[in-house]
């Protein structure tokens, strides 16, 4: 016989009554999802289980916090992902250099000779780390749009309650951090390399 | 459409997020301008290798270890909340005396196991062992913290023990970096469960081994 699985918000319900099963239910529906949103967010397996703990933890002692009004419940938990991470990634700029040099006045739509086609004459594990590179050295407010638009595949109105923003402020971001993405991709040296070698005469 | 209108919507067109209309004006635009139909391109290439991107994390998931505390959490937190209903102590504080108790009790547990320990023989039902006539008490027993003195009638039972000097500061006392590694002897007066209650440290020729 097949039981039909339960809502989050019914399992949200019994995890608050103290009922192990749900608990372990939820965790292992949405653990994946949290944890990859947190190493993409943040590039380091410890990071990303420490968020994910905390995540679960605040599930654990705050059940009773979610508001299905302002969103669903994975908009709920990357919110609270969100919040630990970009906790983290200021407590570890103390200590490592990362490239958070590119402001938002930095132009990025005016060259236009730009390509980032040379990328997909790499070997995927090449590409993979020329992506992760540039991803990882956005600005923090863009790679969580890159993060929850386009590798987690959350639509504007999830990621705005996630960020808890407007879907409109969600949109330009996005926007603007594609843009920002494809300047930072153009530039790898992977990816001149190969242009070069494809193109022998550009500078 | 004009390129700016087509600038506009870009994005959505690439993440297939714009109503069916503007997109087939969209289309429409691309077909008459060089320029943006490059700029959808590289959008596309963009969105085609984000999504092999997010592809390669597929098998990324957290350790069990990461299941196995919060299960562990969700359980206190369980009992807590069961407890508090009953009026007893704030969740935090308990945690915290339940961890000290539990280290402390497994440190003692940890050291009769591993060092071996010598049965000096039953003690009275006060709960005050009597010390070995070979070794010169440098201390009564301490009371374990967060453990049940013994009861009245409850036979308790002494062993004597060695015992790394850095597991004094289980008792509340001071240790010394220099000394932490010392071996010292100690009797430790067990309950007749077994847990321990109390420990003395003794001076023989032996200690400080």
């Amino acid at each position: 016989m097949n039981e039909t699985p339960s809502s989050d918000h019914e399992l949200l319900e019994r995890i608050a009554a103290g009922d192990e099963n749900a608990f372990t239910t939820f965790y292992r529906r949405y653990q994946n999802r949290i944890y990859r949103f947190a190493l993409q967010m943040s590039g380091r397996t410890n990071t990303a289980e420490e968020v994910t703990q905390e995540v679960f933890m605040a599930i654990i002692q705050q059940t009773g916090r979610w508001n299905p009004e302002r969103g669903g419940v994975p908009a709920y938990l990357y919110g609270i992902a969100r919040n630990h991470v970009l906790r983290c990634l200021e407590r570890d700029r103390r200590y490592v250099a990362i490239d958070f040099g590119e402001r938002e006045s930095e132009s990025v739509d005016e060259d236009r000779s730009r390509t980032i086609d040379p990328l997909w004459d790499l070997t995927r594990e090449e590409r993979g780390e020329t992506v992760r590179r540039a991803v990882s050295t956005l600005p923090p407010i863009y790679r969580e749009v890159i993060v929850l638009c386009e590798l987690q595949e959350l639509s504007y109105q999830e990621a705005a309650a996630a960020a808890g923003c407007a879907v409109g402020t969600i949109r330009s971001r996005l926007h603007r951090a594609r843009e920002l993405l494809l300047k930072k991709l153009s530039r790898e040296p992977a990816a001149r390399s190969v242009l070069v070698s494809s193109f022998p005469g550009r500078p | 459409m004009n390129c700016a209108e087509f600038e506009q919507i870009v994005t959505d067109l690439v993440r297939g997020s714009r109503e069916e209309s503007s997109g087939r004006d969209a289309r429409v635009h691309t077909r008459e301008c060089g320029r943006c139909r490059s700029r959808l391109a590289e959008q596309q290439i963009l969105t085609k290798t984000l999504i092999e991107f997010a592809a390669s994390f597929e098998t990324e998931a957290p350790p069990p270890k990461v299941e196995e505390d919060l299960l562990a959490a969700f359980r206190l937190t369980a009992l807590n909340t069961i407890s508090r209903s009953h009026g007893t102590a704030p969740p935090r504080k308990r945690w915290a005396i339940q961890a000290i108790a539990a280290s402390a009790l497994a440190a003692i547990a940890l050291v009769v196991l591993w060092i071996g320990p010598e049965p000096l023989g039953n003690v009275p039902t006060s709960g005050a062992a009597e010390p070995p006539r070979d070794a010169a008490m440098i201390a009564d027993f301490l009371p374990l913290p967060y453990t049940a003195p013994l009861d009245p009638w409850e036979q308790g039972r002494v062993v004597r023990v060695r015992l790394p000097s850095s597991m004094l500061i289980h008792f509340g006392l001071p240790v010394s970096a220099e000394t932490s590694s010392q071996l010292l002897e100690a009797n430790v007066l067990l309950g007749e469960d077994g847990m321990a209650r109390g420990v003395a440290l003794v001076a023989t020729n032996g200690a400080g081994r």
